[in-house]
């Protein structure tokens, strides 16, 4: 039996956790941000539900730690969309599961760009299967464009809204495909947790419906007795052997007092950004440039998923804010042949249209009789579109450590370069026309797009995967190439983007990673 | 003589400021063109620009912390809300009670928004004082009116001439805080409550966990209601 170590308790980290741990392995799991308590979340849904803007609650109160820089063209607005604390970024997520496609994994292979990711969909493909059980997805097998499905979804989908059934009404008149979301969010009772009740406060879900791995997986892994997870705890470093393996990692406590975590097995799974600055952090003789980057691409070929958006005013009412979750999206151009020129997107109706009334009353500078007739006009009539847009990897966006900023515990921030190139330009403008297609087709008196009006959190690319050591950092079982007993198990390690969010591929990852190590 | 690339720093940075300039003019022309400023985009327009934001009091002053308001406090913050909900309510225990309720949370939670509430009471008392020789909270309703309208009306309804430009570019900094933190605070506490959703047709707000069935059909209630 080896004894592993995890940096990072989000969602790749715990379910890595409670894999090893069923198969029998020792973990500890290293995590920056704190246990939140459902008295802690209570709390943040009810200041939601009074007209809170927070944001993303999910921030430590020694802001320093999160600290970051943007130096690029584009301004990455990283903690607004990533969560320090057991459960990761998930405590705060929408929770979208679709599945990367077949063709994500060959972009070389199949349009020439770009490289080939070193597994495919199939090998992945009984991995997705566990990972949609294990956090409880629902959905159903009404995407004509997805890869092939060796199960079904444990749960039904989530059903229509108001707003999809109006604009599924156009998609079939223009021959275009809207589907249900498969989403991390209980339709039924499922895994001891209610089905979603509709609170419309997704952030912070107080039935439990929304799948948060604090829940999911970190509670059944310490149920196990085999998994401890050191909270409001920070990685510094890790630290080698005279034989050119990791041999402890060293953290600190809020007091900066440093420790040392011993183990036979290293996994970091502290995101896009994070993992590859911790490497950055454990630069040392025999790695001057960082740990594992002998070929000098750890931290570079940053990757996101651009958001832009389309709204169509309609003359009736679409009642939006009920839920503020996603129930269609549409993989019509997703699936696309033109990939080779165009970036592919993924389309899908929003259940959030327009300003509540509260933001209506905030901006439109009117108040008493005159503001409420402002907002009976104006709230619920409308719709709105959003694409998540495919981008290629390119060396020149990356994460570097900042010369000049340091953290809480003094090490240099993360410093970003991020910009995005014609092909993802192409693909927006696209997604653009579309989105206005099918809301004028719905009826909408008029279709604005707005430019790139969000930037998920979704970090691919900086610790990337590959069979050629010296152009990436991980092989094809997330091992680094340069340090034999060092895993990533991060978003990070995309070859290429795709356009599907990147939890239900993360957590699929983990388990491979999880049977692999544990001889599973 | 310069090297050519200091020349064209020079002339580079000579164009930003110039196009900074005509941009700023652009701004400020389409506000005094405009019969009512857009609030939304004065902020977006400024939100760029530390010196402004600075000089417009834009952000919060985090420094000043949190704490409870005083009853007295509360009772002028009630009677600005009266004014600021539809007249229908103004009289109406739970629309007042949403408004105040939420900015006493904001008081005890948000670093600087007990002062901005603080600011504003006196602000009101100040003008009330001079105008009718008591406090706000004192005043009858129409009085109330009268005096809001006369003191933020001035700020977001700007003429030809720009009468609102002037309260926020030169003497009035104090009116836009309370309109941007006070005023709209208690707006917002109002219609993010159960009361101000039933207005919008909602039988039950949002973060009532009703179910999944509702927000498949239209809500139930007529709008306005």
């Amino acid at each position: 039996m080896s004894e592993f170590c995890i940096v990072g308790a989000g969602a790749a980290g715990c379910a890595l956790a409670l894999r090893l741990a069923r198969r029998g392995q020792r973990v500890t799991v290293i995590e920056s941000g704190p246990r939140y308590t459902e008295e802690q979340k209570e709390r943040f849904f009810l200041q939601y539900r009074s007209g809170r803007d927070l944001g993303n609650p999910y921030r430590l109160p020694e802001a320093s730690i999160e600290a970051y820089r943007n130096d690029g063209k584009v301004n990455l607005p990283l903690n607004y969309e990533r969560s320090r604390g057991l459960g990761g970024t998930t405590l705060f997520w929408l929770g979208n599961t679709p599945r990367m496609l077949p063709d994500d994994f060959r972009m070389r292979s199949r349009f020439g760009v770009a490289e080939d990711w070193p597994i495919s969909y199939d090998e992945l493909e009984p991995y997705y299967a566990q990972a949609e059980v294990e956090i409880g997805i629902a959905g159903t097998d009404d995407n004509p464009f997805a890869g092939h499905r060796s199960t079904p979804y444990p749960m039904p989908p989530i059903p229509f809204s108001l707003a999809d059934k109006l604009i599924k009404k156009a998609t079939d008149r223009l021959g275009y495909d809207l589907h249900h979301t498969p989403q991390a969010r209980n339709s039924v009772g499922y895994g001891g947790r209610s089905e979603c009740l509709g609170c419309a406060f997704c952030m912070v879900c107080p039935s439990g419906a929304k799948a948060t791995f604090d829940r999911t997986h970190a509670l059944p892994a310490e149920q196990t007795g085999r998994v401890r997870f050191l909270t409001d705890c920070t990685a510094l470093r890790l630290e080698l052997d005279a034989s050119g393996r990791v041999a402890r990692v060293v953290y600190a406590g809020l007091d900066r007092v440093e420790h040392a975590q011993e183990a036979d097995v290293f996994v970091v799974s502290s995101g896009g950004i994070e993992t590859p600055r911790l490497l950055l952090l454990s630069a040392s003789a025999r790695f001057p440039d960082g740990l594992a980057n002998r070929s000098g691409v750890l931290g570079r070929h940053l990757m996101n998923h651009p958001v832009a958006n389309t709204t169509g005013t309609f003359e009736q009412r679409l009642d939006p804010f009920r839920v503020i979750f996603e129930s269609s999206e549409s993989f019509q151009f997703y699936a696309t042949g033109t990939r080779a020129e165009t970036a592919a997107f993924l389309w899908n109706v929003n259940n959030t249209g327009g300003d509540r009334p509260a933001e209506i009353a905030e901006t439109a500078g009117l108040w008493g009789d005159a503001l409420l007739s402002r907002i009976e006009t104006d709230f619920g009539h409308t719709a709105s579109l959003s694409a998540g847009v495919d981008q290629l990897p390119d060396p020149r966006n990356r994460i570097r450590l900042d010369p000049h900023e340091v953290d809480y515990f003094g090490s240099p921030v993360p410093l970003i370069t991020y910009d995005f190139d014609g092909y993802t330009q192409r693909g927006l403008e696209r997604a653009r026309q579309v989105m206005a297609e099918v809301l004028i087709e719905a009826g909408a008196r008029n279709a604005e797009g707005s430019k790139v009006n969000w930037w998920p959190g979704h970090h691919l690319g900086t610790v990337r995967m590959g069979n050629d050591a010296a152009r990436s950092v991980v092989d094809r079982n997330l091992r680094t190439h340069d340090v034999p007993n060092l895993y990533l198990c991060t978003t990070g390690v995309w070859t290429t983007g795709g356009c599907a969010n990147p939890t239900l591929t993360l957590t699929a990852l983990a388990l491979r990673l999880g049977d692999h190590l544990s001889g599973g | 003589m310069q090297p050519d690339s200091a020349r064209r720093g020079v002339s580079r940075r000579l164009f930003l400021v110039a196009l900074a300039g005509l941009a700023s003019l652009l701004a400020v022309g389409t506000l005094i063109r405009s019969r009512w400023i857009d609030l939304r985009a004065l902020e977006d327009g400024i939100k760029d620009s530390p010196r402004l934001r600075r000089w417009l009091a834009i952000d919060l002053d985090a420094s000043s912390g949190v704490g409870d308001l005083s009853a007295e406090q509360i009772a002028a913050l009630r009677a600005l809300a009266a004014v600021l909900v539809p007249s229908r309510y103004a009289e109406n225990e739970e629309a007042l009670s949403a408004s105040s309720d939420f900015a006493r949370e904001l008081s005890r939670d948000v670093p600087g928004y007990r002062l901005e509430f603080e600011r504003a009471v006196a602000l009101l008392d100040a003008r009330s004082r001079s105008r009718y020789g008591r406090e706000f909270a004192s005043l009858g309703l129409n009085e109330r009116r009268e005096l809001v309208d006369d003191v933020v009306g001035g700020m977001v309804r700007s003429g030809p001439v720009g009468r609102g430009l002037r309260y926020v570019l030169s003497d009035g900094r104090d009116v836009w805080r309370l309109f941007r933190f006070a005023a709209r605070g208690l707006m917002v506490g109002f219609y993010a409550s159960a009361l101000g959703w039933r207005l919008v047709g909602y039988p039950n707000p949002p973060g009532d966990c009703v179910g999944l069935a509702e927000f498949q059909q239209p809500a139930q209630l007529p709008v306005g209601s």
